[in-house]
């Protein structure tokens, strides 16, 4: 076994790029509060694994896509198991990223030298909100249904290149198969893919910065594996057992059928966009854009955080 | 003349041996918790996928393919699709679940039946009229107009037979699908 691991070792290099991986120092010790970004990315694994065997199970169209969520739920041994994790995980990511995003704010994590990790994690949590809302349309039913046709209807109330903008996301002048291969592609292609490679500059970044240290330090300074890990694990473990509950309990209900077109709750915030009552003089047009702009402004706000809160003292890092 | 001391081995510093054990427990919980966490997810996304083992296939009832009439017993075979309710996961609709050639020789009453499949590989042969045999488009193998296997062929056997009845002037006929590529016959269940 060892010689085999040696010989592996000659050809690749593997003990050094795990000891790189696992012997990270952890100044002033692990905690607790360290554990949020090891959970994500595991909540990341989860929706990765489990939507990958969705989608062996899965047909993307407005013929089959209800059908084949209902035989995934109802039929499949353990499909309702399976289903009901990625569904959970999904909104445990929304809530994860925003325990994430709060300890880099109170840690002061955003400031020098880290302000590019910073704006790669406010890609990334665009890019969780956009799996969420192209997630949220494939199983066809009453929710996804009127929640994205709104989302997309929103869109063509986009100045100049609305009406162009929206027939290109719903994929022709109506709304049916094309929107469900769109919205799968996105959601099982093109925004995992951008997702892992974000998450790879965020973590390369993250490793070259090191640990956004809390002072005052518990202790002398530890190693990632296995002091840190073991938090992270027990944290993992901890959201996973959350999620089995809410499964078996979500099982007895009536799934798909019931007429609410709610929007996911993560994307609740712009929903005073919808509600607003347009007129004939354009006030649509200026809602939109409007909450658009505080939204975009809440962005560049948020981008400009590393320099604007440098000097708050109550974050300050001695 | 004095003893010289007895050469002792330098002591190690002392390592305390509850750090030791709460490093290991470190350890082996990290891999444990990690394990679990990160197992739940793949062992019920492989319970999914092995859900298809489950299914068994829909042949073995008598379905009507024809009337009495529309094979004269001229000797000729003919095809007939056979369209029955065919649960797909979850489409449970009428459709096409194959094809079958039924013959009459002059006198005969009751047809035989074959299924259109070939045994090799699972395509449909067709009937070639002027050599009056079975030929399949696929791996050329071919077969006499009763059935039987015309060597050298790919194929490991005859065509399979399927077993009919006459129904007042209907005919009906027992479908069912075989594993192909074998030598013996062998219902698919």
């Amino acid at each position: 076994m060892k010689s085999l691991f040696d010989w592996l070792d000659d050809r690749t290099g593997v003990r050094g790029f795990l000891h790189e991986a696992l012997f990270e120092r952890v100044p002033g010790g692990a905690r607790w509060r360290y554990v949020w970004g090891s959970t994500l990315s595991f909540a990341f694994f989860v929706q990765l694994v489990t939507g990958l065997f969705l989608w062996m199970c899965y047909s993307p169209s407005a013929q089959t896509a209800w059908e084949s969520v209902y035989y995934i739920q109802n039929e499949m041994q353990g499909g309702w198991l399976l289903r009901g994790i990625h569904h959970f995980m999904a909104q445990a990511m929304v809530v994860l990223l925003v325990l994430h995003f709060m300890q880099v704010v109170i840690d002061g994590a955003y400031r020098a030298p880290r302000e590019v990790n910073f704006w790669l994690g406010l890609i990334l949590m665009q890019i969780v909100l956009a799996l969420s809302l192209t997630g949220y349309l494939l199983p066809w039913d009453q929710k996804g249904y009127w929640a994205t046709r709104v989302a997309t209807n929103l869109l063509s109330v986009v100045p100049l290149v609305g009406p162009q903008l929206q027939q290109l996301v719903v994929g022709g002048a109506d709304y049916g198969h094309m929107t469900l291969t769109r919205f799968f592609a996105l959601h099982a292609g093109v925004l995992p893919g951008l997702l892992i490679g974000f998450l790879v500059l965020h973590i390369a970044l993250f490793r070259r910065h090191g640990l956004c240290k809390k002072e005052p330090a518990k202790g002398p300074d530890a190693m990632f594996w296995p002091d840190q890990i073991l938090k992270d694990a027990v944290a993992c473990l901890a959201v996973m057992a959350v999620l089995p509950s809410r499964c078996v309990c979500s099982r007895t209900k009536d799934q798909s059928t019931r007429l609410t077109w709610a929007p996911s709750w993560a994307l609740r915030p712009i929903r005073p966009i919808n509600i607003r009552q347009p007129d004939r003089s354009g006030t649509s047009c200026f809602c939109f854009s409007s909450s658009s702009c505080s939204r975009a402004g809440a962005s560049v706000a948020n981008c400009w955080a590393p320099w604007s809160f440098r000097s708050w003292p109550c974050w300050r890092s001695s | 003349m004095a003893k010289p001391p007895a050469a002792t081995p330098p002591r190690e510093p002392a390592r305390p041996a509850t750090s030791e054990r709460r490093g290991f427990l470190t350890r082996f919980g990290a891999i444990v918790a990690g394990g679990i966490a990160g197992l739940i997810p793949i062992v019920s996304g492989l319970v999914v996928f092995f859900d298809p083992l489950r299914r068994n296939g829909q042949g073995g009832k008598f379905i009507r393919v024809a009337t009495l009439d529309a094979v004269p017993d001229d000797g000729i075979p003919r095809q007939f699709p056979v369209i029955a309710r065919r649960v797909d996961a979850w489409n449970d609709s009428l459709e096409p679940v194959g094809a079958v050639y039924l013959r009459r020789t002059q006198g005969q009453e009751m047809p035989e039946c074959w299924t259109a499949t070939c045994p090799h590989a699972g395509c449909f042969v067709a009937y070639d009229g002027p050599t009056n045999t079975f030929k399949c488009p696929c791996h050329n193998s071919s077969f006499q107009v009763d059935g039987a296997i015309i060597p050298p062929s790919p194929s490991p056997r005859a065509m399979d037979t399927l077993e009919c009845r006459l129904d007042s002037q209907e005919i009906l006929v027992k479908f069912e699908n075989f594993y192909t590529g074998k030598a013996d016959k062998v219902v698919k269940t």
